[in-house]
């Protein structure tokens, strides 16, 4: 199907529905309705849930290494989705199985990490980091326990933890859509709040934010959008971690500038990366992490040699 | 720093008349105590903080003061006794009820991302309502009693955020700086951008914590002088200080914290003492006024001896009219013990010997010297290792000076004279003294032109005698 059957097919899907007919095949509307579609909406979801995520983790914890799985989102869904396509009959959720486990398995994580690094109601970073690793390798050597006990899923299983879009679906969307964009909403109206964290805990106590409770619910809100595009889109690398620092090159370290830009240009990169490693070696696909992380990599060290110390 | 008539920050309410009985009380701390893992840090310690007080918070590292601070804020919650900041717990504010009547100015402080002066400024309008897309939590009333010291708050709200921070900005000196990231200040810019970040928040009250670190002269005066006018504008402040001088002349009130406790409070004239200086910091200070305010100076010592030392060799030492006072503060810092004599009470050598608590024979101004001055100056000579002559001015009135220096030589004693060759100048004895001077360097006195050469002829007859 060529660019121009493409965009006359779209136009006949809005003015007439999924039974246009006209300068394009039948079957046109139909694909761009129920695959192309929710496919791009759930590209746009991931990339922005992923790179707002990220830019809070960065944030909150001063550390520019931050990503969104920092607190084991990763690990935990990874967990929950094996669990899920190994032991399928156990659970009778049909196709949501698998999104609903690791999501839970995702929040589980987060909660563990929390509570393991908070005493006497105050949590440190680097506690958190270091029980976060410590979380995370630990779920990891089940997982791969599972993994390589178990034959017949194992494809599925890899499969998943690459991270794809493929098997977007307008139901996945509007399951997503809701948390990403509560959990957004908060993480953005929190902005300056974010800023003045930046300077410390102390500092921001001293000019007015409660900080522990704000950090503690920006990470919530972070991890919990992490966790709804990791359940739906597994694990896709890079976009979380990179996206938020050419973002603050670009526009600067104010997260009320921050976070819009992130979640903009986290949704257009991983569009892109997806539209990509759709085509360029169809009909078969490439996981698109691999083309997020090929292409971010050297643009990022582009813009960090060419924009130094901003 | 301008401050301009029409300041965009007023005064939070009129200075009280008479501030001991009339100002409401701030913060009042009774029976505190703060303990880390079950070791005390601070306290037991009473202390209040009055409206429209400038109280210095003086004492050594690690005598509490910044735990102090802290506790005041809130950070910290004492282990035992009660913080009341306007009669409720400290460690109950909301941080924004706090942020809205206590500014603090930390020790140090982080900022690794490039935000420009401006916005990090800006940062501190946060709990004014500047604070961009944020939620602001509902606060709590106010408590009741908050006598005039709330009256007209927010005094800034009014105004658009970027004026109080360009107002903050110019008072600061930073205008210049406006756009400048801060990760590229020097160490003194960025403690003076923390200050107007303060300074924005707008508060009654302020707390500060070393403030002038890393700040040069110019600056350490300049940021004195804005805290001195915005206590003159009825704020209330407490700040930590290292220099006890810059804290006597700025501050009404001292409290001299050591180990955790309260050693002294007061107006800096009772707490600068000299002797409470040395029990508590173990620096021996001699005190000058400037105006009203007590002065102090360090004993400079390159010496591991102290005057009073009974190691230290003695030296008696000719003096008067502060011809003698460099040549006595030398003879300090080099380990010696000086003695002096003979001299008129109130004379500038007489008052030197009496900072640096040194034994001198003195006699009533413009009369001759009696007898027992005499008598009792060669009683000290006998101590002394050598007879010094300062190159002071001789008259009728003092020359029995020079004769009790020859009558020193015959007796065998070493006699080193200062400059002799001036002494024609110094002579208003009609050349008698001249005379004296020359018979006592012809019969075995040394001669030496500078300080530095008494000091090295003294040390040789030490040295010898050892």
């Amino acid at each position: 199907m060529s660019v121009r059957e493409s965009f006359a097919a779209l136009a006949g899907l809005l003015w007439h529905g999924s039974t246009a007919k006209g300068d394009f095949p039948d079957w046109a509307p139909r694909l761009l309705l129920n695959l192309r579609l929710p496919r791009i909406a759930l590209a746009i979801l991931t990339g922005a849930g992923l790179s707002v995520a990220g830019a809070s983790f960065q944030g909150t914890f001063r550390n520019p290494l931050a990503e969104p799985y920092l607190l084991g989102v990763s690990a935990g869904a990874a967990l929950g989705a094996t669990i899920a396509i190994i032991w399928k009959p156990l659970f009778s959720l049909g196709m949501y199985t698998v999104p609903l486990l690791a999501f839970a398995g995702a929040i589980l994580a987060a909660f563990l990490v929390y509570r393991l690094a908070t005493f006497a109601g105050h949590t440190q970073s680097a506690s958190l980091l270091l029980s976060g690793v410590a979380v995370g390798s630990t779920l990891t050597a089940v997982l791969s326990f599972l993994m390589v006990t178990t034959e017949r899923d194992l494809h599925t299983v890899v499969v998943w933890l690459m991270g794809g879009l493929g098997a977007a679906t307008w139901h996945k969307v509007f399951l997503a859509l809701p948390v990403v964009a509560a959990g957004f909403s908060y993480i953005v109206l929190n902005a300056q709040r974010m800023n003045l964290l930046l300077m410390g805990e102390d500092r921001a106590r001293e000019l007015g934010v409660d900080s522990q409770r704000t950090r503690r619910n920006i990470m919530v809100a972070a991890s919990v959008t992490t966790a709804a595009v990791v359940a739906f889109s597994g694990l896709i690398g890079f976009i979380g971690l990179m996206v938020p620092h050419i973002m603050r090159l670009l526009v600067g370290p104010d997260h009320r500038r921050l976070l819009p830009a992130s979640a903009l240009f986290g949704a257009f990169l991983l569009l892109l990366a997806d539209t990509v490693a759709r085509t360029v070696l169809a009909p078969q696909e490439i996981p698109v992490g691999i083309i997020t992380a090929a292409t971010g990599g050297p643009f990022f060290l582009y813009l960090l040699r060419s924009r130094r110390g901003v | 720093m301008a401050s301009s008539p029409d300041s965009h920050l007023p005064a939070p309410f009129s200075p009280p008349s008479d501030r001991e009985t009339a100002s409401p009380l701030i913060y009042d701390l009774r029976g505190v105590e703060v303990a880390f893992e079950n070791r005390r840090i601070l306290g037991p310690l009473d202390l209040q903080i009055r409206a429209g007080d400038f109280l210095g918070i003086l004492g050594p590292n690690g005598s509490g003061k910044t735990t102090l601070l802290r506790t005041l804020t809130g950070a910290l919650r004492p282990s035992r006794g009660d913080v009341r900041l306007l009669a409720r717990p400290a460690a109950d504010y909301h941080p924004l009820e706090m942020a809205r009547l206590v500014g603090v100015v930390p020790q140090q402080f982080s900022l690794d991302f490039g935000f420009t002066v401006a916005e990090m400024v800006a940062m501190g309008r946060y709990a004014q309502g500047g604070h961009g897309l944020a939620f602001r939590p509902k606060l709590r009333g106010l408590p009741a009693a908050s006598p005039g010291l709330l009256r007209g708050e927010p005094r800034t709200a009014s105004l658009r955020d970027d004026e109080v921070v360009a107002e903050v900005l110019s008072k600061t000196g930073l205008t210049a700086l406006t756009s400048r990231p801060v990760t590229r200040l020097s160490g003194g810019e960025r403690q003076r951008a923390l200050i107007a970040q303060t300074l924005a928040q707008d508060t009654p009250v302020l707390l500060l914590d070393e403030p002038l670190n890393n700040l040069d002269l110019n600056h350490q005066l300049e940021i004195m002088q804005l805290l001195s006018s915005l206590h003159e504008a009825g704020r209330t402040i407490a700040v930590i200080l290292h220099d006890l001088n810059m804290a006597a002349q700025y501050c009404d009130r001292l409290v001299l914290l050591e180990e955790g406790r309260v050693a002294a409070e007061g107006t800096p004239q009772t707490v600068l003492d000299p002797r409470l200086i040395l029990e508590v910091f173990k620096v021996r200070v001699t005190v000058h006024h400037h105006g009203a305010r007590p002065y102090l100076t360090p004993v400079w010592s390159r010496d591991q001896r102290l005057p009073s030392d009974r190691a230290a060799p003695r030296v008696h030492v000719v003096a008067g009219g502060g011809a003698a006072t460099p040549l006595i503060e030398e003879l300090v810092a080099r380990g010696f013990a000086p003695s002096l004599g003979v001299v008129s009470v109130f004379d500038t050598d007489y008052l030197t010997a009496e900072r640096y608590e040194l034994e001198v024979v003195s006699a009533p101004p413009f009369q001759a010297f009696p007898i027992d001055a005499i008598q009792q100056m060669e009683t000290l000579l006998e101590e002394s290792e050598a007879l010094v002559v300062a190159p002071v001015f001789f008259g009728s009135g003092n020359l029995e000076l020079l004769h009790l220096a020859l009558r020193a030589l015959e007796q065998g004693h070493p006699v080193v004279f200062l400059d002799p060759d001036s002494c024609a100048q110094r002579d208003l004895a009609g050349g008698e003294a001249l005379a004296l001077t020359q018979a006592a360097l012809a019969r075995g006195a040394r001669a030496a032109p500078t300080v530095d050469e008494v000091v090295r002829l003294l040390d040789q007859l030490v040295a010898g005698r050892a």
